[in-house]
């Protein structure tokens, strides 16, 4: 189902697939950040920002998240490889038209140079979505900006 | 010589090898979930041994008559669309699978566990190029490859695995080179070096014995994902269809999901429980590995045994004579602090301080490392690391118990009321956020002030501490400025809101002895101006010296001696007070240590669970 068609027959069309594809990534970014929020709450200066009265949620949610955020970011940046690959298996159990689908039809069919065009194409994608991620890295973080 | 050495040591050091992986796997074997996952896996392994032996049918054995056959007597769990009989299949397939899993890891412990050793150990020209080959490899989704690999080499589950091996291998190349090479440089591996080991003799001994375990974690989620890549492939009908596979009977499954869903139950029970055991299975592992110590999880007990705290005589000269009508800011009486322990008692690492500071007094703590002032600076501020409380006593507080007020209100009071300035001005500055964001946020919550009135403030504030280039400072990270700047900064921002009371903490243990005199200027030019009391936690005799009114000795969590400057300069008469001053002074006779045993002192700050 298209956007075009309608928005609602596409919203139902994608709901499955997406949680799908996406619970084991849910898991592993949640478990890092866990991790990385438990690590930047002990760092001295949260202690510091506590003493100047500032509230819990402030501290939590504007100093300690962004400062833990890099490594989900990080995590996130890996997962989307494995997204890839997992979109592959979704879009054959949704019959969901996609580069997946192309790229096991082009297998099954022995079609070389197209699947060597989408080994090429995810390559770029796996690239861009890292320049992104290192963009963000470099806004959440300023010392990142200067190396 | 030293190799018949090495060789009588060689038994004791197998047993003692022996002893710890046993061990590890006692203490793996304490876990519910860890007993859970092996057991299944086990029986999972026994089922690709010896399935085959107790299928009652060939797998390919065709029937037309028993299509989509029922749950009967002679096929338990009924037959797939060619009249197969399901349980057949599974218990080959269960070989198969495992099989194929198992390629995928020796390949890629193989390749992963001698390129990383390789790399690290002897680096070069092999570390950067192995660097790059391994982000490739890791840039490219499995699947697609696999794909890839397909379609040119043809449909065989052994090169897919063996394929999906070598792609999997970053991740035991980047646990062993991280090891390796953390270790390469470590003093016992330079003294094999020295002693004439080979390099074969010290890689098996020093490095492969650091890696084994969290290997075996690696090992583990590796498997899980070789099973689950495996079986999405057959899924997508790519592998080899003539074996029997978890895949490819989810495959069969899934053509006839509409006249026979039960059929994707099986190899999807076992694919899911196979792989959900190994990861558990990783966990627990790597918990276990993680916590070698206790091994347990430390429990939060709701019932503590609070200890009782005995007074203890203080040599007492009385306050600064010229405070002695000032207003009392600060009344801590009988202060205990402590921190629960697994075993629900409470060890006490501050016990029955009293101190008092007046509007305009600087009340100096001072006393070694571990001697509780610290602790007693933080509980004023209510602001105690995890597990710690206040276990007694009051702290009295412009006519209010601090120890008694609710977070909320004790969170009103601080920035406001209460300042504090840390030890040490790098790690206490959010390194995220400029330095002008991180004083200006505080002033527009607690002082409700709009952003331009903020802004102007902290500008004129960090003029005052004396920073050059306010403007510039302002818009800065804290990474673009100095230790000494930090501190300045850090000073600015608790005097911020113009507290009545200003917690210094070894405000200049962690600066140049030139920038040290500089602060201490500033911070009492700052607390004349406004007025403030102040408790600075301090070392150094030279610290009190320069700038406190009155001075209490800490040691071993209690206040031994306290009173005026002068008076203790001129008359100590605590032991303790006075080999203070003779380690200040040089005596030219040893001092007796008049510390108690270690065993009696309390942990040192921060230190704590």
């Amino acid at each position: 189902m298209q956007l075009t068609d309608s928005f609602s027959g596409w919203l139902s069309s994608i709901t499955l697939p997406v949680i799908a594809l996406s619970l084991g990534g849910i898991a592993g970014v949640s478990q890092q950040i866990r991790g990385s929020m438990l690590d930047a709450l002990r760092q001295d200066y949260v202690r510091t920002l506590q003493s100047r009265g500032l509230n819990r949620r402030t501290v939590v949610m504007q100093h300690v998240l962004r400062n833990a955020a890099g490594p989900g970011l990080a995590v996130l940046g890996v997962h989307f490889v494995g997204l890839l690959g997992g979109a592959v298996i979704i879009e054959q159990i949704f019959a969901i038209p996609g580069m997946g689908q192309v790229a096991v039809t082009a297998t099954s069919q022995g079609d070389i140079p197209l699947v060597m065009g989408l080994v090429i194409a995810t390559a770029i994608l796996v690239v861009i979505l890292n320049l992104f991620v290192d963009l963000a890295q470099g806004w959440l973080n300023p010392k990142v900006r200067l190396s | 010589m030293i190799d018949q050495f090495a060789a009588d040591l060689t038994p004791e050091i197998e047993a003692a090898k022996r002893r710890s992986s046993r061990s590890l796997l006692r203490r793996l074997l304490q876990k519910p979930i860890a007993i859970a996952s092996l057991s299944f896996l086990a029986l999972v392994a026994l089922v690709a041994i010896f399935g085959p032996m107790l299928a009652p049918y060939s797998p390919t054995t065709a029937s037309a008559a028993d299509v989509l056959g029922p749950i009967t007597p002679e096929h338990l769990l009924g037959t797939d669309s060619a009249g197969r009989d399901v349980l057949s299949r599974l218990l080959y397939a269960t070989r198969f699978s495992i099989a194929g899993a198992a390629l995928a890891l020796v390949v890629a412990a193989a390749v992963g566990v001698t390129g990383g050793l390789i790399a690290g150990y002897y680096g070069k020209w092999f570390e950067g190029t192995s660097a790059w080959v391994v982000g490739l490899v890791q840039a490219l989704p499995g699947i697609v490859v696999l794909l890839a690999a397909r379609a040119v080499l043809g449909p065989s589950m052994w090169t897919s695995m063996a394929i999906f091996g070598i792609l999997l291998s970053p991740a035991f190349y980047r646990l062993v080179y991280s090891t390796v090479s953390a270790v390469r440089d470590e003093l016992y591996v330079d003294a094999a070096r020295v002693a004439g080991l080979s390099d074969a003799r010290i890689i098996a001994r020093h490095i492969l014995t650091v890696v084994r375990g969290p290997a075996l974690v690696q090992a583990s989620f590796i498997t899980g994902v070789a099973i689950a890549i495996q079986s999405g492939l057959e899924f997508l009908g790519l592998g080899d269809l003539s074996l029997a596979s978890w895949g490819s009977m989810l495959n069969e499954g899934f053509s006839n999901i509409y006249t026979s869903p039960v059929l994707m139950l099986w190899p999807s029970l076992m694919i899911g429980f196979t792989c959900i055991s190994l990861v558990l299975l990783a966990n627990a592992l790597r918990d276990t590995l993680e916590r070698s110590g206790s091994g347990r999880k430390a429990r939060r007990r709701t019932t503590l045994m609070m200890p009782t705290i005995a007074s203890e005589p203080v040599v007492d000269h009385g306050t600064d004579l010229r405070f002695a009508d000032a207003e009392v800011l600060l009344d801590v009486k009988h202060l205990a602090v402590g921190y629960g322990q697994d075993d629900g008692t409470v060890k006490t690492v501050v016990e029955d301080v009293s101190l008092t500071v007046h509007r305009g007094e600087v009340h100096g703590l001072i006393g070694e490392s571990g001697s509780g002032k610290t602790q007693t600076a933080w509980s004023v501020l209510r602001l105690l690391p995890d597990g710690g409380r206040i276990v007694a006593g009051a702290i009295e507080f412009e006519g209010n118990d601090l120890a008694a007020l609710s977070p909320t209100e004790m969170n009103g009071l601080r920035g406001l009321k209460i300042a504090y300035i840390p030890q040490e001005p790098m790690s206490n500055l959010d390194a995220s956020f400029t330095i002008g964001f991180q004083l200006v946020q505080p002033m527009r919550q607690k002082l409700g002030i709009g952003k331009a009135e903020a802004k102007a403030r902290a500008v004129e504030l960090l003029r005052r501490v004396g920073i050059p280039n306010p403007e510039r400072t302002f818009a800065a990270y804290p990474h673009e400025v100095s230790g000494g700047m930090a501190q300045r900064v850090l000073i600015a921002g608790a005097v911020s809101c113009q507290p009545d009371l200003l917690i210094a903490d070894e405000p200049t243990t962690a600066l140049d002895v030139t920038v040290q005199a500089d602060v201490l200027d500033l911070l009492r030019s700052l607390q004349n101006e406004l007025n403030m009391g102040m408790i600075l936690v301090t070392h150094n005799f030279g610290v009190v010296a320069d700038i406190c009114d009155t001075v209490s000795v800490m040691r071993a969590g209690r206040i031994v001696e306290t009173g005026a400057v002068e008076e203790i300069f001129e008359h100590p008469e605590h032991p303790y007070t006075q080999s203070l001053f003779d380690a200040v002074l040089e005596d030219l006779d040893p001092v007796e240590s008049v510390v108690p045993d270690s065993e009696q002192r309390p942990a040192p700050e921060g230190a704590l669970q």
